[in-house]
């Protein structure tokens, strides 16, 4: 009984670590598009247990959260270090690059649903207040959020 | 058009004026052909670590900046010609050991004497221009040639250096330090003794009271401390631009195109922008303007251009040279007005030393800013935009005060 106990958590792990994706974000400074300083991508729809890896593809970058579900922890990596989180949470993470965050360089990742909006909504336009070319990029990242 | 120009003011110069303005180029040609190699000679040719190549070139810095002061005095005791002959005299030596010196001892006695050759002839240099020509309009065309001879200077320098390096390093060092002596020669038999030098008696107050008369000089310090930002935001050309080039675009070869654009510019620009403030602003706003112009240049690097990269960076250096042009040669003619002919020395010497003290925080504190990982770089750029603004309202407020009231200073 112990055994099969056993065996259903096992496969239960296994199964679910399986099923977890490893996101990659890119920081850069020319994205793909005409874009400068940009994440690519700079939205993405992740699911519990998934694991987004920021790379510093062009240098002079870090990440830092600015608004993350509740329950999670807020994040920050140090310059030019590869880093990854894991979300265990359901809501929104909005972002950002530090040193370029006048140039508009922001990200957004949705985990599940999107529970926590009201407070999103709340924050988001005071990181908006900051930043000083194409704000709008940000305004579209956040269009992009799927509501319940 | 422009060559014409030069030449019509060239002519009109006395024979000390055009030797001293000669002097610009050929300090610059020589300095520039050596320096920008100096830290990758003595990191991988020599094979000094990291921290004493920073203490050799920090120490040649430290040696010219820190006794400006010092070189200024003597130049107000000694008289300004010997102490520019004795200047060259000491960078023959100090270029020629950089360039053949192969241990640490030798190389940091070469790059203390090239740093406090400069301290020696440069507040010299200015303090004999500025007293060969007293009228102010001529004073600030003299400034403005000079700006345009050290520019041009600057330019060729680092190409002359780029060639000879293809031989040997030793052969940068020693072809700077033969035209050094060939200035040294030049000044000997072309360079008359200041008249005023021959006949009026040396001062004879003690140096530390004369150094204590100039830092309570309420107004000249005021102008010190405000045109001192001039410096801080054209050392940034040096380190700021090209950290960020190098990391936006990790496209070094736009450093050069910076550096030249700015250089051609004042070659090109600097006589029909002095003349335009003379024609239309004046010394107040042409200052305001231009450190304000200054200081501004820098936000154009909050643009982010991936189908043109080096945009920013040029579009930088075109406005930064403006502004530059604009402010450069008067603030160094506007000196005078705060002391008797006899205390030009010091005073440029003071003026000379703490714009290198601006410098100096300037870069280490912009050093550390781009590298944070919690610092927006565009508060950077505002920053500096902010002192070049503010320096420049101060020093408008001030000069304007001055004109309009004709008061002493």
């Amino acid at each position: 009984m112990l055994f099969k106990g056993m065996l259903v958590v096992w496969f239960v792990c296994i199964s679910s670590a399986s099923f977890a994706k490893d996101w990659q974000i890119q920081m850069l400074n020319y994205g793909s598009g005409t874009e400068g300083m940009t994440f690519e991508p700079a939205f993405i729809h992740a699911q519990l247990g998934d694991s987004i890896t920021f790379v510093p593809s062009h240098s002079g970058h870090n990440v830092q959260s600015y608004v993350v579900p509740e329950g999670e922890s807020q994040w920050k990596s140090a310059l030019d270090q590869t880093y990854t989180i894991q979300v265990n949470q359901e809501g929104v993470h909005l972002y950002y690059c530090p040193p370029h965050l006048m140039m508009g360089m922001v990200g957004v990742i949705q985990v599940g649903d999107a529970i926590n909006l009201d407070a999103l909504q709340q924050k988001a336009p005071r990181l908006r207040s900051k930043v000083a070319l194409k704000p709008e990029r940000m305004d579209a990242l956040l269009e992009q959020i799927v509501t319940p | 058009m422009l060559f014409r120009h030069f030449l019509k003011d060239w002519q009109l110069l006395s024979p000390a004026g055009q030797v001293l303005v000669i002097n610009g180029f050929t300090f610059n040609l020589g300095f520039y052909m050596l320096l920008p190699y100096l830290a990758d000679h003595l990191e991988h040719k020599i094979g000094i670590s990291g921290w004493y190549v920073g203490v050799i070139i920090g120490l040649r810095v430290l040696s010219q900046q820190g006794l400006f002061l010092v070189g200024g005095t003597l130049g107000d005791r000694l008289g300004y010609k010997r102490l520019i002959l004795l200047g060259c005299a000491v960078r023959i030596a100090g270029f020629a050991l950089l360039g053949i010196g192969q241990t640490i001892p030798i190389l940091m006695l070469g790059a203390f004497l090239s740093g406090f050759a400069g301290a020696l002839f440069t507040p010299s240099s200015q303090a004999y221009l500025a007293s060969e020509y007293p009228d102010p309009h001529a004073r600030n065309k003299v400034f403005a040639l000079q700006s345009i001879t050290s520019e041009a200077g600057m330019l060729l320098g680092p190409l002359v250096g780029l060639t000879l390096l293809y031989i040997d390093f030793a052969v940068i060092g020693l072809v700077s330090a033969g035209l050094f002596s060939l200035l040294f020669v030049i000044q000997w038999r072309f360079l008359p003794a200041l008249a005023s030098q021959k006949t009026r008696p040396h001062t004879d107050q003690a140096f530390w009271k004369q150094w204590g008369q100039m830092l309570t000089h309420k107004t000249f310090i005021h102008f010190v401390l405000c045109s001192s930002v001039y410096h801080l935001l054209f050392h940034q050309l040096y380190i700021a631009i090209p950290h960020e080039i190098r990391v936006v675009t990790q496209d070094v070869s736009i450093i050069t195109w910076v550096f030249a654009t700015s250089s051609i510019m004042g070659v090109l620009m600097q006589m029909p922008v002095s003349r335009f403030v003379a024609a239309h602003l004046g010394t107040a706003r042409g200052v305001g303007l231009g450190m304000s112009i200054m200081g501004s240049s820098y936000l154009w690097l909050i643009l982010n251009t991936p189908w043109l990269p080096a945009l920013p960076f040029i579009l930088c250096a075109v406005v930064f040279s403006i502004g530059s042009m604009l402010v450069f040669p008067l603030l160094g003619a506007y000196v005078p007005k705060f002391c008797s002919p006899k205390e030009l020395g010091s005073h440029y010497g003071l003026y000379s030393c703490i714009g290198g003290l601006y410098a100096f925080i300037g870069n280490i504190s912009t050093g550390w800013l781009l590298s944070s990982s919690t610092v927006d770089h565009g508060w950077i750029w505002l920053g500096l935009a902010g002192f070049g603004t503010l320096s420049g309202t101060l020093l408008f407020i001030q000069i304007r005060r001055h004109s309009e009231n004709a008061t002493p200073l």
